[in-house]
């Protein structure tokens, strides 16, 4: 990941970005945990309502 | 006898639920490219560093859950109180129930980057002190429903409060931004200010058209369960 | 609605009249809580007591009582008068009583006014007798700035019992009633409480009445369209 950062953007290595990406890691996690939840609890509804019908 | 087939006939009418939603996993497909593309190809902004990649996340999802989902919640719920459609109901229910997982979603992101940036993982800033009253709001509209039995009463009363929830939007901007804010103000809608870069905005809009694509993916299947759901307890009532 | 109809049928029959009606019901209220004072009794000793124990969870000598006050007054007023509210239909659902009442000639707009304007005096009355206790218990100088407060209060009060008339009717068709109308009224109650209690910050430390134009704006905005708003929302809520 840091070497990403080094490669896209070299000056940010002299200016010097805090290093933030385990908070944009914990970012994307959290909302993908939050989407996919989501997505889950509709699946169980579908297929309640399925098995009901 | 009658009434059951009728009733039948009502619950075949409406789609009956496919076994794979593509459109989701299209959805699902495209957020996922936009994550890949933001963490890997995207530069990370100079002085924020890396946790401003959440931003492709975050906003997007303000937009849709705060304006788009509280919109179609308001207008849906005005439509019903003047035409009576069951429908207009279940899109009502769906977008308030899609718009709560997005607000919940910029609540946490708002909070992780916040925790980054800021240094609190809450400073009472404008914009998400408004995200956490509309994330009540739609809270109490969920509560609402599930506290009335009676389906023409439900759709009726949440009908009601959602058009409210529409007119206090702007009064609870209004309020928060009596306090000043340490938000960053929007710099894609600045015309004549382009601020963020060519291949940041490229993926900005990229973020955007994916989690617009998952919203209404969401919203369609929410709309779909609850058509399969009602038509069922028909039958059941039959 | 049903009012509008008689009316353009027989030119004989008494003018329905709108403010006539709403003060009717209003007093009808009123009348109600004077003789039973059960609902203003519990509502204004919720409120002196809540600001005697408020006064005891701070150290006086960290946090300036004049600091303190503004935000107190708010949260008191707002939950003293959410114990009105919750009363102001509850007593309507004993024997059916709204039934009767709507099936009278009083439009349905008109109740809610009524309704309205009977919580209005119900939480104006609480403020009435809490404002002194808080200026007394919290040593507050009596200044003229008091009558920007009054006014301030007079104008969150109306937004307030628009909004919460109508929550109370909603919240009463629920099996929840009285646990449903504070999570579905405070957040409608915040661009209420925050701009009366920054106002009254305001004021209270000494600022002319120039200073909190934003906030009486606010205020005055918000009575405008909720009191427009929940009226035509009223009739919704009622059985068709």
């Amino acid at each position: 990941m840091s070497m990403q950062d080094a490669t896209t953007q070299p000056p940010a290595e002299r200016t010097g970005p805090p290093d933030t990406s385990y908070y944009m890691k914990l970012g994307y996690i959290v909302a993908g945990v939050i989407f996919a939840a989501y997505i889950l609890l509709m699946l169980r509804r579908i297929a309640s309502v399925r098995r009901g019908s | 006898m009658t009434s059951v087939s009728a009733v039948e006939s009502r619950s075949t009418t409406a789609r009956p639920l496919p076994a794979v939603d593509w459109l989701l996993v299209l959805a699902v497909l495209a957020v996922g490219a936009m994550a890949v593309r933001a963490i890997l190809y995207t530069p990370a902004d100079a002085a924020l560093g890396a946790v401003q990649r959440i931003l492709y996340i975050h906003v997007p999802s303000a937009i849709l859950g705060m304006y788009v989902a509280c919109t179609i919640m308001a207008a849906c719920g005005g439509l019903f109180l003047w035409l009576k459609d069951d429908r207009l109901d279940r899109i009502s229910e769906s977008a308030a129930e899609v718009g709560f997982v997005f607000l919940t979603v910029v609540l946490a992101t708002g909070a992780i980057w916040g925790k980054s940036s800021w240094g609190t993982a809450w400073a009472w800033e404008p914009r998400l002190t408004s995200a956490l009253f509309l994330w009540f709001v739609l809270l109490s509209y969920l509560v609402l429903r599930d506290a009335i039995e009676n389906r023409d009463t439900r759709a009726r009363l949440s009908a009601v409060l959602g058009v409210l929830a529409l007119l206090l939007v702007p009064f609870i901007h209004m309020t928060v931004y009596l306090f000043r804010g340490l938000h960053p103000d929007p710099v894609v809608l600045q015309p004549g200010k382009p601020k963020m870069p060519p291949e940041m905005l490229i993926t900005w809009l990229f973020a955007v058209g994916a989690f617009a694509l998952l919203f209404f993916a969401l919203l369609r299947l929410r709309y779909r369960w609850a058509t399969a759901r009602d038509a069922r307890l028909m039958l059941e009532q039959a | 609605m049903r009012a509008h109809g008689r009316c353009g049928v027989s030119a004989s029959f008494r003018e329905p009249s709108f403010v006539a009606d709403a003060v009717r019901i209003a007093r009808k209220d009123l009348l109600i809580e004077f003789r039973t004072r059960s609902g203003f009794l519990s509502a204004t000793v919720f409120a002196m007591l809540s600001i005697a124990i408020f006064r005891f969870s701070w150290d006086p000598t960290a946090v300036t009582s004049i600091d303190l006050a503004p935000g107190i007054v708010w949260v008191i007023f707002t939950f003293a008068g959410l114990l009105g509210l919750n009363r102001s239909f509850g007593v309507e659902q004993a024997d059916r009583a709204l039934d009767a009442l709507l099936a009278s000639p009083v439009s349905r707009e008109a109740v809610f006014a009524g309704k309205a304007l009977g919580n209005l005096c119900f939480v104006l009355a609480v403020q009435v007798i809490a404002l002194p206790t808080l200026a007394l218990f919290f040593g507050l100088p009596v200044a003229p700035e008091w009558w920007g407060v009054g006014a301030i209060a007079l104008l969150a009060a109306v937004g307030f019992a628009a909004v919460g008339t109508l929550f109370a009717a909603i919240a009463s068709n629920t099996r929840l009633a009285e646990m449903l109308l504070p999570m579905l009224a405070l957040p409608f109650f915040v661009p209420v409480l925050i701009p009366a209690a920054q106002a009254t910050s305001k004021l209270l430390a000494g600022l002319p009445l120039t200073e909190v134009i934003a906030e009486l704006k606010i205020l005055a905005a918000f009575d405008i369209v909720f009191v427009a708003a929940c009226t035509l929302a009223f009739p919704f809520t009622l059985e068709e």
